[in-house]
């Protein structure tokens, strides 16, 4: 086969993959929202769902790479472009580029589809806690923490009883899934820019951005999650230093 | 080629079917809380717990609360 149609056939391939990976994000975009309605915001059926819709299109993601090991490369050679030559390394950065992209996406429609839930069940967990909870003991009306999500004693000032006030698994979840989601969200700029200059350096198998560059990029994406998450529960303040050591450990330490 | 096409169609929205429905199936579902106030009551008097007071010994008839 010529050059010409091996280049064609190489670039109707990767075209292919961009497209069902968009009408697959696309149908999921649809779906998963109203199955966490469905669910009554049950956050491990939606987690579960979309692990395997991830790996869907995880799996066409690097059927790039699979395809071009296996066929595209020897294809090329034999349509006499030399292995290593500007041609070929331009065809095999094309699919380096398609993967990157689409892992980018993946990201982003995660990110994008994970907050999307968050907010649904954050103002969710608002109504419920804007409801008037009164003393088991007498019925006077008892303050509850808009921003807090665990149960904690709350004393009703007219009958000195110490009540335990239980936010329910709903607003438990904003700590175990929304914060989380929202953070990534916040975040999602710095990382994405993050993974383009690791890429970059992949790309041109060398350092043209530095560690300290990325180091920093890194920095200011968990500094921005982190920031966020507090917005959302203020007490995490207090441990904020310590969540940024640990999530930013493996840039120091390796 | 129409066929083939509408049959590619049929299987790629039956996978999405089946991982949504595989989801809601295999997910172990635990029961949910609701949002209220309980209080800590005295197995043996029915007091309940004021404030100030730990959850060792009720503070009206001195039993222990556990």
């Amino acid at each position: 086969m010529s050059f010409s149609k091996t280049q064609n056939r190489w670039d109707g391939f990767l075209k292919k993959i961009e497209e069902r990976f968009q009408e697959v994000l696309e149908k999921t975009e649809a779906a998963l929202p109203l199955l966490f309605e469905a669910t009554d915001f049950e956050t491990t059926t939606f987690s579960n769902a979309w692990q395997g819709i991830y790996s869907q299109a995880s799996d066409l993601i690097y059927k790039i790479n699979d395809t071009w090991d296996e066929k595209v490369e020897e294809a090329f050679e034999n349509a006499g472009i030399d292995f290593g030559s500007d041609q070929f390394n331009q065809e095999r950065d094309k699919g380096y580029r398609i993967q990157f992209e689409l892992e980018q996406k993946l990201k982003s429609y995660e990110v994008k589809i994970f907050a999307n839930a968050a907010k649904k069940l954050v103002q969710q967990v608002q109504d419920i806690l804007s409801n008037d909870f009164c003393c088991s003991q007498c019925q006077a009306k008892l303050p509850v923490k808009s921003n807090f999500f665990r149960s904690y004693y709350s004393t009703c000032e007219y009958c000195q009883t110490v009540n335990t006030f239980e936010p329910g698994t709903k607003a438990r979840n904003i700590e175990h899934f929304a914060i989380h989601a929202l953070g990534e969200e916040a975040a999602l700029q710095y990382y994405l820019s993050y993974e383009e200059l690791k890429f970059q350096n992949y790309l041109k198998d060398k350092d043209i951005h530095k560690k300290e560059e990325l180091d920093a990029q890194y920095q200011k994406y968990v500094e921005t999650y982190l920031k966020k998450r507090i917005e959302i529960i203020p007490d995490y303040k207090d441990r904020y230093e310590k969540d940024l050591k640990a999530k930013t450990a493996f840039l120091t330490n390796y | 080629m129409e066929d083939n096409n509408h049959q590619k169609k049929k299987k790629e929205k039956n996978i999405l079917d089946d991982i949504l429905a595989n989801a809601v199936s295999s997910t172990k579902k635990h029961e949910e809380t609701s949002a209220g106030l309980e209080t800590k009551k005295c197995k043996s008097c029915g007091a309940a717990r004021p404030d100030d007071t730990d959850l060792r010994y009720c503070d009206f008839c001195g039993d222990q609360f556990y």
